[in-house]
């Protein structure tokens, strides 16, 4: 099979299956829209839905909220004081996220459940914490800048984690959260400007999101990181602009042995610490775990070539994506249903 | 409620006399929502359909009933018992209406008026609260219990509902208030929740037992748990009636 016509498949399978649809993406602009009018101040879409880089379906959107400069006066005088030392440890907003929650109850009435935590405050709109859900996530303007000239954050350290862990991370009193820098304006406007030089970046992190996610449903020890895959093709793009999206999926496996084997992308807030420290942690089991996925994709990858009728291509996609054709696209309802409510008559 | 193919698709299997139609630019679902579906009283829990698995004390009702639903995109759906079946069971069995929880236009209670802010997905609908709903109709004309049970009607049932959803979590304080202002009996309500002491479970309850001597706590005990929650509420966020 020649590479454009894998590439044209890709892209469309990428577009069908993956992207997340055109209503999800709609509810999610009401949803942000109400909170947006309840945040006083500055406040913006962050994590891989802000970058586009999000798969379907979306279980989650963060929102960091500038805390506005008048609550910070009234809680945290120090931070404007001559010596303009932020002592992290000594923040507590939980007097601002009570606030805030019971604002938002206000404004919801009982159509999602407002969850005030230590450090954000969640909403969730279903019945589940798995159904979609957005964080506020508080944050302080720093006077350090990025390279686009936009405000280096202090936020909690839990806006670096994912739905998941960043609820186990509540769970757990043993230890503080502390506050760490962030620098999520950069990432989104390097993510813009990386996909206006060649638009198959979003695509590319789509697809081996999505590769990751169902090797993580194989295996929950299956320990590679979201951002962690998407930094990886972002440098790829950066260096390789004539890549397509085929190019960059294989670049990507191609290197993701060595990219394994040690941290080595800077963050973008701080220079002395590294996106994907956590790989040093990672046992050996868990890394062979990796490359014995990596293997696999790249076996899929030689049929995909290798094929010669264009009809099985989609199955050879599924394949290297893991995905089971048998769930794909279709609604599941589970037959036992609870009692729904009960009847009434207004008079 | 935005639908997508895939439920389309679905509904299309489950519930294959059911179809999609455009009319005055909404969205209905219209025809016979046929159902063979099951409650297990020991489980507490509904089968939308019956598939041989189900527990033994799972009582089975094939049935249909002619429905519309209208859909909408910012609220909860409208769902109308058409063909009528409803409305002459309470004719023959000199029933009101009110009381099967159906208004005179057709259309059904099917849940408390403050679930109806849940968003549902067009197959959790029909496989839940419309399926219930009908389900525990066809329950009342085999002489049987509605499994759901059912809310008092009006202000008193919304205070129920309030109770039970306080219970899952959620606070819905304020809206309570707004739906109790818009019932024939917020002047009842509103001298409860003005008192300077909560209401007590010894009065006498608001029904027809009430007349008779039973007190609120033994018998619409919800609804007394829901008022003296309501009280404390108010009081507590200094909310002005």
């Amino acid at each position: 099979m020649n590479d454009a016509k894998i590439n044209l498949s890709i892209i469309n399978f990428i577009k069908d299956y993956l992207s997340p649809k055109s209503e999800e993406k709609e509810l999610i602009k009401k949803r942000y829209d109400e909170i947006s009018r309840v945040l006083k101040g500055i406040n913006f879409q962050s994590g891989s839905y802000a970058r586009f880089t999000a798969i379907t379906p979306v279980n989650d959107l963060d929102v960091i909220w500038e805390l506005p400069v008048e609550l910070l006066r009234q809680y945290f005088p120090e931070i404007f004081s001559v010596k303009k030392v932020i002592y992290p440890s000594h923040l507590n907003i939980q007097e601002i996220i009570n606030d805030l929650a019971s604002k938002l109850k206000d404004e919801y009435k009982g159509k999602a459940r407002i969850k005030p935590q230590s450090h954000s405050v969640g909403i969730y709109f279903g019945v589940s914490d798995d159904e979609f859900s957005i964080d506020i996530v508080p944050a302080i303007p720093l006077q350090q800048k990025n390279e686009f000239g936009d405000p280096v954050y202090l936020i909690p350290e839990i806006g670096k984690l994912s739905k998941t862990k960043r609820i186990k991370r509540y769970g757990d009193e043993s230890s503080k959260i502390s506050w760490i820098k962030s620098d999520p304006r950069g990432y989104i406007k390097a993510a813009q400007k990386i996909n206006e030089q060649n638009d198959n970046f979003r695509k590319s992190t789509k697809f081996v999101k999505t590769w990751k996610f169902n090797c993580k449903k194989q295996d929950d020890d299956f320990k590679l990181k979201s951002f962690h895959i998407e930094q990886i093709i972002y440098d790829i793009c950066i260096e390789n602009s004539n890549y397509d999206c085929f190019d960059t999926i294989v670049n990507f496996y191609v290197q993701l042995t060595a990219r394994i084997s040690g941290a080595s992308i800077p963050d973008r807030a701080d220079n002395f610490t590294k996106i994907d420290e956590y790989i040093n942690d990672l046992t050996e089991v868990q890394k062979n775990k990796i490359k014995s996925k990596i293997s696999e994709a790249l076996s899929s990858i030689d049929k995909i070539k290798n094929d010669t009728d264009e009809k099985n291509l989609v199955l050879l996609i599924q394949n290297l994506l893991l995905i089971d054709e048998t769930k794909k696209e279709t609604v599941k309802i589970p037959n036992e249903q609870k009692p729904y409510s009960r009847p009434y008559y207004k008079i | 409620m935005i639908i997508t193919q895939a439920e389309k698709d679905w509904v299309n299997k489950e519930f294959l006399d059911l179809k999609f139609l455009i009319r005055n630019n909404r969205v209905i679902l219209a025809g016979k929502f046929k159902f063979n579906a099951g409650y297990s009283p020991s489980k507490n829990i509904y089968f939308y359909k019956i598939e041989g698995s189900e527990p033994i004390d799972t009582i089975v009702i094939k049935d249909f009933y002619k429905i519309e639903i209208i859909l909408f995109e910012d609220r909860y759906p409208t769902v109308k018992e058409v063909g009528g079946r409803i409305k002459k069971f309470a004719q023959k069995t000199g029933k009101n209406l009110p009381s099967l929880h159906v208004y005179d236009n057709n259309e059904v209670c099917s849940v408390g008026v403050l679930d109806e802010n849940k968003i549902f997905s067009i197959p959790e609908f029909l496989a839940g609260p419309v399926l219930q709903f009908f389900y525990d109709h066809s329950s009342v004309e085999r002489k049987l219990n509605r499994p759901r049970g059912e809310y008092s009607h009006g202000g008193y049932g919304v205070v129920e509902n309030y109770y039970i959803r306080y219970q899952q979590g959620f606070d819905d304080t304020l809206l309570c208030i707004e739906k109790l202002k818009g019932g024939a009996e917020w002047d009842i309500f509103k001298k409860i929740l003005k008192r300077k002491t909560p209401p007590k479970g010894h009065w006498l309850c608001f029904c027809e037992k009430g007349k008779e001597g039973i007190i609120l706590r033994r018998c619409h005990s919800e609804y007394f748990q829901g008022i003296w929650i309501l009280y404390k509420q108010i009081k507590d966020k200094q909310i002005d009636l």
